[in-house]
């Protein structure tokens, strides 16, 4: 990441190999189309590039530092493009099933198991917010919606599923 | 702040939905607090822990398209400040400014199409002569009077240089006092920094008593960051660290 932030190009691609999968991922579980996840996803790495000079290693892991952009422009692009109610259309019509053969394939990997026993100790209701907020990708006034909550109510569980699983989950590089 | 509120700010971060007002808002409570500062680590980390293992590769031509990108992208360097590094924010107050060391090494920053000085200042003796309009006006005058003048205080190494812009004069004036004296072969040069690189609006230099007050027509700054550096009496191409002032 040094030799990034001191404007090496060939360091960039290497970062660009390691957390294109995790960054158009996460990108693309908010936006669900793929056209826009490309562009978006294309829009993080040029922000990671372009404010390479603001990561701290002392705070966050290079790949939390690109999810937390990735997240963000998403959500961005969101609220750019789509209104509300498109949104939660697409977004009960399109969410995969249990068991699909891509969860099938994440569930088999090692860190995905680490996350599905943490998030199965979370009580139910902070669970359920968690999984739709950050492995759906909805965003917090659709699960509000989606679940007939106030927004203050799915907001306060989101906090307090994560300060649950931030001592299992939070320590992962 | 309430603790209710620190936790709806980072819950709100977490899910990539603060505002820009809460950004700053928990921003500046993180940077008070370090117990916030690791409490929203902590979370953000949680949420990249959760999403790692739904990686899903992109398509192979991104790659290239990414890498192309960035070969126009300058790289920004935190003057002061710095940010919170998790949420990728700047914080309030810094001053990000181009990374000029490692543009300049790509040698990809546009060459000068902006500078034209329409009034210059002369020195003869110490004194700074200042031509005027064709109608007798002053030109200087003419930026900061105007009723659509705007004005931005530059800061870092150097301090006292303010600028100032009107769209209806399409021009702007650089002012300011207590500068160092450069010796003859060397200039401040003034740039536009933005997404596509550096471009230069002109040279400057003090007089005897660190006072500067010149004119740049055909410039717009609007949406660039504005930066000063020292160079050769003629100006470069390309700015040379360090960057003595920007906003």
């Amino acid at each position: 990441m040094q030799r990034v932030q001191a404007g090496d190009d060939a360091a960039f691609a290497a970062l660009y190999d390691e957390l294109a999968g995790v960054v158009f991922g996460t990108v693309k579980r908010v936006l669900r189309d793929p056209a826009m996840s490309e562009e978006v996803t294309q829009e993080v790495f040029v922000e990671l590039w372009r404010t390479a000079a603001r990561f701290d290693s002392e705070r966050a892991s290079v790949s939390t530092w690109a999810i937390t952009i990735a997240r963000r422009r998403a959500v961005d692009r969101v609220r750019r493009e789509q209104s509300q109610r498109d949104r939660i259309e697409r977004s009960a019509a399109q969410r995969a099933p249990e068991g699909d053969s891509t969860d099938d394939a994440v569930v088999a990997s090692i860190e995905a198991e680490r996350v599905a026993r943490a998030l199965a100790e979370l009580p139910e209701e902070q669970r359920v917010v968690i999984e739709m907020a950050f492995i759906d990708g909805e965003s917090h006034s659709d699960i509000a919606v989606l679940l007939d909550l106030p927004l203050g109510t799915v907001k306060g569980r989101v906090r307090l599923g994560l300060k649950k699983l931030g001592g299992k989950l939070g320590a992962t590089p | 702040m309430t603790s209710s509120r620190i936790d709806e700010l980072i819950a709100l971060a977490a899910l990539g939905e603060l505002s820009v007002e809460e950004r700053d808002e928990l921003d500046d409570a993180a940077h008070r607090d370090q117990a916030v500062a690791a409490e929203l680590d902590e979370a953000l980390a949680a949420v990249a822990a959760i999403q790692r293992p739904y990686a899903e590769e992109p398509p192979a031509a991104l790659r290239n398209s990414v890498l192309a990108a960035i070969t126009s992208t300058p790289q920004e360097l935190v003057v002061d400040g710095g940010a919170d590094p998790a949420s990728g924010t700047p914080q309030r107050g810094s001053a990000p400014v181009v990374s000029f060391e490692a543009e300049r090494a790509r040698r990809r920053f546009r060459p000068g199409l902006l500078a034209a000085a329409a009034v210059a200042l002369f020195f003869v003796g110490g004194v700074a002569l200042v031509a005027t309009n064709d109608d007798g006006s002053d030109p200087i005058a003419a930026v900061i009077d105007a009723p659509d003048a705007t004005v931005r205080s530059l800061a870092g190494e150097i301090d006292g240089i303010t600028v100032i812009y009107s769209a209806s004069e399409g021009a702007l004036v650089i002012e300011g006092d207590g500068l160092a004296v450069l010796d003859d072969n060397a200039a401040y040069q003034l740039w536009l920094v933005g997404g596509d690189g550096a471009t230069s609006v002109g040279t400057f230099r003090p007089d005897a008593d660190g006072t500067v007050a010149q004119r740049f027509a055909d410039v717009d700054p609007i949406g660039f960051v504005l930066g000063v550096t020292q160079e050769p009496a003629g100006g470069s191409e390309s700015p040379t660290l360090p960057i003595l002032a920007s906003a």
